[in-house]
């Protein structure tokens, strides 16, 4: 596969504090990677690495084959989608998307069809004339995207493009961001705190805390095989058990969990007597109530929890619910023919139980 | 209730009343006494006449005009040439430094500037710092003849008015959004074109503001030329004190005034109407 850029070995240290530490990444021509991580985990110093408003301390980074070592950002081909947008208030909107298309001394008229091109691609070409002042916050983010694609970069560097705009109008710029990606077939890697942002929009996902990558993957990879407990967390909530394995098996291990024996598939090869943290997500978990497993066998293999608080959301039910020995879980029923009554009374016992195999088992890594 | 609203119209008052008798008042006065005629014994003779100003269309009187308003404009540029680096670096020091040059700046505030051209002699002249430091370092053979010529001068002023640019640079630039200097050289501009292109074009009203701050002041500067220049360059702010000092002649020298105010309320205007096309443009 084509990689558009290779980052190997990179190191950056700010005053004595290592911001990144040995990053390595391959970023596939035409795909849409998302750098996620809480503030401060170096996403964005990478980032700027990259369009080269940064040097590395260590390593190096290739840009289309070529080492891009002090060539600084007005050579690099690549463009960026700044936080604040940092549109030219001086210019119109015109102006500000043919000012990359003027530096690299394009004639009139190509730029002008280009920034009519790009206009319309962004749906603006009413407010051609008007300045950045004078748009919403929703007008000013296509603005910037579209100066930046005009100049059809061979990557696209999206900083948290999307944190300014409000939720409804972030959800609907995450799906144009997303067709326009597709469209264009530019490289995007976009920088965002937001875990939703990156599962919904990404190809593939780049999990970074505190200046290293923890997971490189799909967005469902991430998500339901995190590879490690700080993923697990990051990413979208999680009911995490932590117990050791019992015995093991071929392709299986046993494990205790509030009491009870489970036994489960080994796929992460874990050996006896091994510590492990078990993980199942709060939609992957099912609670029936006492007339709806009063008919099954099994009903004493399945933990029990009482209800503490009932979430009710529209398209689900959310629980909070606390088991004997006291540890507090979380579920998230959904309405559907298996489950139409999700009528849960407070303090009413459940007994609670998961799809085998949607679970995930770590071993103890901090 | 009552109270507050009777302390706001004092309030209100007291800043009228301040402006109609401490510059609305005296600016009339020398508005009349611009059409009256020079008096042998008083001050005026009152009889209305507009000779004042006729008086005024003189090469010579023309000459001093256009000289003063070269010197300010080189003092402009000079001041301009000199305060935008300054206030460039300034705006991008740590707070810790910036307020450190700052305080630089304004306590010369604090001394008379009067007595600052003094010092500047000291410096200038043929035995003065300037003079043995280049002959020190064998830059030249002999002492140069700054002080008492046009040169001394200039230099008075741009020291005496540089603080006046850099102060409404300085409070441009420091809230100037650095971002967007990122956001050009990522689009393909190098470092001087995102200076020209958008750091110059933004910070416009921070450099008008200097200008006149600088301009209009440096053509009423007598003190500088006269201490610095030896009396030999004439500029507008000496021929307007000549005038009312020397030459007891105060219905011309408020003509001369009456002049000089009128040109700078031109220049003001069209700074307005500056500013206020660029606002239609915005709304």
């Amino acid at each position: 596969m084509n990689n558009v850029i290779k980052v190997r070995n990179i190191t950056k240290v700010y005053h004595d504090t290592v911001v990144l530490e040995s990053i390595n990444l391959d970023v596939n021509s035409g795909e849409f990677l998302t750098l996620l991580g809480p503030s401060g985990c170096g996403k964005t110093t990478l980032l700027r690495l990259i369009s080269g408003f940064e040097e590395p301390t260590a390593g190096s980074i290739m840009i289309n084959g070529r080492d891009v070592k002090g060539l600084p950002p007005h050579l690099r081909d690549v463009n960026t989608v700044f936080q604040s947008y940092a549109l030219f208030p001086h210019m119109t909107v015109y102006e500000n998307i043919a000012f990359g298309l003027k530096c690299k001394k394009l004639p009139k008229t190509e730029i002008a069809d280009r920034v009519q091109e790009a206009l319309a691609m962004v749906r603006l070409e009413k407010l051609a004339g008007r300045r950045p002042a004078q748009l919403s916050g929703g007008q000013q983010q296509r603005v910037a995207i579209a100066r930046a694609v005009v100049n059809k970069p061979l990557v696209l560097l999206l900083d948290e493009p999307l944190s300014a705009l409000d939720y409804s109008l972030r959800k609907n710029m995450q799906i144009e961001l997303k067709s326009l990606q597709r469209k264009l077939g530019i490289t995007f890697i976009l920088v965002t705190h937001d875990q939703e942002e990156a599962l919904s929009m990404s190809d593939r996902v780049v999990i970074m805390d505190e200046g290293i990558i923890q997971q490189v993957g799909t967005p469902r990879q991430i998500y339901e095989s995190p590879n490690s407990l700080h993923v697990a967390k990051f990413i979208g909530e999680a009911n995490i058990f932590e117990t050791e394995v019992l015995s093991v098996s071929e392709n299986h291990l046993q494990l205790r969990i509030e009491g009870k024996i489970f036994t489960l598939s080994n796929k992460r090869g874990a050996k006896l007597g091994q510590s492990v943290y078990m993980l199942v997500r709060p939609e992957d978990l099912r609670a029936w109530d006492k007339s709806e497993i009063i008919d099954r066998e099994d009903k004493d293999e399945l933990i029990q929890a009482t209800v503490e608080q009932v979430i009710y959301k529209g398209s689900t039910v959310d629980l909070i619910l606390r088991t004997a020995s006291g540890k507090r879980l979380s579920a998230t029923e959904f309405f559907d023919e298996d489950d139409e009554d999700l009528d849960y009374k407070i303090n009413e016992t459940v007994w609670v139980e998961w799809m085998p195999g949607w679970e995930v088992i770590l071993p103890y890594d901090e | 209730m009552m109270s507050n609203r009777l302390f706001k119209i004092i309030a209100i008052n007291i800043i009228f009343i301040w402006l109609a008798v401490l510059a609305l008042l005296p600016f009339i006065m020398v508005v009349v006494a611009s059409f009256l005629q020079q008096g042998d014994e008083n001050l005026f003779n009152w009889h209305l006449t507009v000779i004042n100003y006729t008086q005024l269309i003189n090469p010579i009187f023309l000459h001093i005009f256009w000289r003063s308003l070269v010197v300010s404009v080189i003092t402009t540029i000079l001041c301009l040439a000199l305060g935008y680096p300054f206030a460039y670096i300034l705006a991008q020091l740590s707070e810790k430094l910036r307020l450190a040059c700052l305080f630089l700046i304004i306590i010369p505030f604090w001394t008379s500037s009067l007595i600052r051209s003094y010092a500047i002699i000291t410096i200038l002249k043929t035995q003065g710092l300037l003079n043995q430091l280049l002959l020190t370092l064998h830059l030249i053979h002999q002492p140069l003849h700054i002080l008492y010529t046009q040169y001394a001068s200039q230099v008075g002023l741009v020291y005496s008015l540089l603080p006046f640019m850099v102060l409404p640079l300085y409070a441009t630039l420091e809230k100037f959004d650095w971002r967007l200097v990122d956001a050009a050289r990522d689009l393909g501009a190098n470092r001087l074109r995102a200076f020209w292109q958008i750091v110059v074009p933004i910070s416009a009203p921070g450099i008008i503001a200097g200008v006149m701050l600088v301009l209009l002041p440096a053509m009423t500067l007598f003190y500088i030329p006269e201490i610095l220049g030896g009396a030999k360059s004439i500029l507008l702010g000496n021929l307007i004190k000549n005038q009312f000092l020397e030459g007891q002649n105060w219905p011309l020298g408020s003509s001369i005034s009456i002049v000089l105010t009128f040109f700078m309320a031109l220049l003001i205007g069209v700074y307005w109407k500056f500013n206020k096309n660029k606002k239609q443009v915005l709304i």
